[in-house]
């Protein structure tokens, strides 16, 4: 008798066969994998947290519905974040006028109370960081997020931007720079 | 080199690059200030990136696609808050209409139930409905009670 391995022990691709098969319970695992990171991508993208919560059930709806037309040899990481981006895109592209988020309330937050001043260097810093990915065209602030805080793969990325991968790495490197250059400025404005 | 030689800096702080290539760039650090200081700010930068704390939806959408669960369910807010809100909006509304249809009443009038428009005007009296009056003249009351 086949023994069924259960959906936590399974890989990604395994988990979407088995969910494109019917398995709800496989669906439902990928889900849990990937809904904080699907939702702080969405959060820094369309900065409102209310539209990046109906983004993130969008994008697990949508990738939900459209799994029989997902390629089991494509990664599926890199299929949902192309649904998600897409969505967020859409949204962009629609022209809501947002307020900057305040990312404090579900967030980890430095301890304050092992060392007051090293928490508020490091809050101020998150602070300043968070601020200038705000400022970013969305575009470059996608590309940033894509790579340094998701860490996918400049492959991973042209599947997901739709891109070649020798433009994702031009589109880059621009954007580390305009990052890089933001934030040396801040830090020169500082007392 | 033009320096600091950015493409390079970041294809050698990405592992990038083949053995051959990252042996000389390594070389090319040792003497350029600018690329290796370059480099320090990116991977500075890129350890800080990696370090901001990460924002969780308010609540766990797996439950939406366990087996069980009638399909994807869209979900704008807690079931019991959706329900109240929906009650309240619901009973106001009725409410609404219900106050509608009775103030309409009185301008519409005709039942015997209807107070009558010379009624109606009693509260324009100089002495509202069931007040005292304050002078026979204003109340057109005969003087002395018979």
């Amino acid at each position: 008798m086949r023994v069924m391995r259960p959906f936590f022990q399974l890989d990604d691709q395994e988990c979407a066969v088995r969910a494109r098969r019917g398995e709800a319970g496989a669906f439902s695992e990928l889900v849990k994998r990937y809904q904080d990171r699907i939702f702080r991508f969405l959060l820094r993208l369309v900065r409102s947290r209310d539209d990046a919560m109906d983004l993130t059930q969008d994008t697990f709806m949508r990738a939900y519905q459209g799994l029989g037309r997902w390629e089991s040899q494509a990664p599926f990481r890199s299929w949902l974040f192309r649904i998600a981006r897409n969505l967020a895109f859409d949204q962009l592209r629609r022209g809501r006028l947002v307020d900057f988020v305040d990312y404090d309330e579900t967030a980890d937050v430095p301890d304050r109370s092992q060392n007051p001043e090293l928490a508020l260097a490091t809050a101020q810093r998150y602070d300043m960081l968070e601020s200038a990915l705000q400022r970013m065209p969305a575009e470059q602030r996608e590309i940033i997020l894509l790579r340094e805080i998701e860490g996918l793969s400049y492959e991973e990325m042209a599947q997901v931007l739709e891109l070649p991968a020798g433009t994702v790495k031009s589109r880059l490197s621009r954007a580390r720079l305009a990052l890089m250059e933001m934030t040396r400025a801040r830090e020169e404005m500082k007392p | 080199m033009n320096c600091p030689h950015d493409q390079k800096v970041f294809d050698y702080a990405d592992g990038e690059m083949e053995l051959v290539e990252k042996q000389e760039f390594a070389a090319h650090l040792q003497g350029c200030p600018a690329c290796r200081q370059q480099l320090q700010e990116f991977q500075l930068l890129r350890e800080q990136l990696r370090e901001l704390p990460s924002p969780r939806p308010a609540y766990d959408l797996s439950a939406s696609f366990t087996p069980g669960a009638s399909g994807a369910r869209r979900r704008r807010m807690p079931g019991p808050v959706r329900w109240v809100f929906s009650g309240f909006a619901g009973l106001a509304t009725l409410s609404c209409l219900a106050l509608g249809v009775w103030l309409g009443g009185f301008l519409v009038g005709g039942t015997g139930a209807m107070a009558t428009p010379a009624a109606a005007t009693r509260v324009f009296d100089p002495v509202p409905p069931g007040g005292l009056c304050a002078a026979a003249e204003l109340c057109n009351l005969s003087r002395g009670i018979r």
